[in-house]
């Protein structure tokens, strides 16, 4: 979380306390909150901030039979008989993460297209790709693992989203100005040994796209990418599966499992 | 800025911050009797907050017991410098109560309150302001500077549990334009705590 979003990210973090982000917006923000720690501070300073509210809230005393049904659960709990507990936090989380909505495109957060589309669209890059390769040429990618690199100032934003579940698998973060891509594994699915996850950014009339990076597949881990070009004007993203040690340039060759645009377009507010 | 003991309530005395936070480390270490004494202490505060998000009793116990649980289970995780531990506990019931809403669906019509359009939410005091935290007495100045809709979207989503649609559909107000007053509102708040503070 670096300026110039700092801003937005605690607008979105503000809203979360208020508990007014829902069904895309929710568990999209919870997923990153889960492994930002700027995001998580973000979350607890408004948690701070508003928990005023609650003194103008009045004390209302419980029934007499809550306290004992209270202790029961915890003294199951402890005596690691707590299944049905267990289940309801397990059901819980799940329920979280199923929400949907039709509400994403209306929030202007995540700007829509009908995952359908992008599917589509995906799959008919993945068959241009030998073509689109001679015409974009090679793009020679950089992988920085260098520990004094400046910190990231990202003026754009995705999330690539699963193409099934929704599920967010990965989180992109680009810093146009100094031609860095920040990449986070949330939670993308297990690939076996010989695979790789490579990203892709896509023209911005979508005709074709361009290779970005090879992936950290480790949930929580972030790497980030010096690369040659960004491409102005784009706004899509994609993730596919590619054969294990190199990048891939002539277009996806394997599937695509996770796309997605932009959260925040540059220059938004 | 943290003030050094929760708000006083009404007919009951202050209770000190340093007692709750000691109160929640025991909790971490299984002592039920600790845990019987913040359930005392606490409890008809955030009985109070779940009640008014989920307007029905039985549902409000239900979501009590669930956060008493939480409380119990997650009291290692507390830390004094994120704030006060009743802030904390309130923070745990509050999200308890909105995953609830969320479960539900929309509230029926009949459990929201009947207000007339935006009443002016500057909010159902239930003690005194000079009674207030100095943190509480920042943030109610803070949210009188707002403009009226503002603050009322602030202080309906947050102590109601209203939700965009459930704010827009009570003010007769576009959802567009209830996102855009919280989110400037949000950053007038934040910009005017700082200054404040």
């Amino acid at each position: 979380m670096n300026s110039p979003d700092e801003h937005w990210w605690s607008v979105r973090a503000g809203e979360y306390v208020l508990g007014s982000l829902a069904d895309n917006d929710l568990i999209l923000f919870e997923q990153i909150l889960a492994h930002d720690t700027g995001v998580k501070a973000e979350v607890a300073q408004w948690e701070q901030r508003l928990a005023g509210l609650n003194e103008t809230t009045s004390e209302r005393k419980p029934a007499e039979h809550v306290w004992p049904l209270i202790l029961e659960r915890v003294r199951r709990l402890d005596s690691g008989s707590a299944g049905s507990d267990q289940q309801q936090l397990a059901d819980n989380a799940a329920a979280e993460f199923q929400a949907t909505g039709n509400d994403v495109a209306e929030s202007g957060v995540v700007r829509p297209m009908a995952s359908s589309r992008q599917l589509q669209l995906w799959k008919s890059l993945a068959g241009l790709a030998t073509a689109a390769s001679i015409v974009l040429g090679v793009l020679l990618l950089q992988q920085s693992a260098d520990p004094t690199t400046p910190p990231l100032k990202v003026d754009g934003l995705a999330v690539v989203l699963s193409d099934e579940s929704g599920e967010p698998f990965f989180l992109v973060e680009t810093d146009y100005g100094n031609l860095r891509v920040r990449v986070t594994a949330l939670a993308p699915p297990s690939l076996d040994d010989n695979r790789d996850f490579q990203l892709w950014q896509a023209l911005p009339d979508r005709s074709s796209v361009r290779p970005v990076a090879l992936l950290p597949e480790t949930p929580g881990t972030s790497a980030t990418f010096h690369v040659d070009a960004l491409i102005e004007g784009s706004d899509l993203f994609g993730v596919s599966i590619e054969p294990v040690g190199a990048v891939t340039v002539r277009g996806p060759t394997g599937p695509v499992v996770a796309h997605g645009d932009f959260l925040k377009k540059r220059g938004e507010d | 800025m943290i003030s050094t003991t929760q708000p006083p309530k009404r007919g009951s005395k202050p209770v000190a911050i340093e007692h709750l936070t000691t109160l929640l480390a025991q909790c971490e270490q299984n002592n039920e009797m600790a845990f019987e004494e913040l359930y005392g202490l606490c409890s008809a505060q955030l009985y109070g907050v779940l009640v008014r998000i989920l307007r029905i009793e039985a549902i409000a116990e239900e979501a009590l017991q669930d956060t008493f649980v939480k409380i119990w289970q997650k009291a290692g995780t507390y830390r004094p410098d994120s704030g006060s531990p009743m802030a904390w506990m309130c923070s745990v019931a509050r999200h308890q109560a909105l995953d609830v809403l969320r479960k539900r669906g929309s509230r029926e019509s009949h459990e929201r309150f009947d207000v007339n359009g935006y009443i002016d939410a500057t909010p159902d005091l239930a003690k005194p302001f000079h009674e207030m935290t100095e943190d509480a007495k920042l943030l109610m100045q803070c949210l009188e500077r707002l403009p009226k809709d503002t603050r009322n979207c602030i202080i309906f989503a947050y102590c109601e549990g209203y939700s965009h649609e459930e704010l827009a559909a009570q003010g007769d107000t576009p959802i567009g334009t209830v996102k855009s007053w919280i989110r400037r509102g949000l950053l007038s708040l934040r910009k005017c705590l700082d200054e404040l503070a």
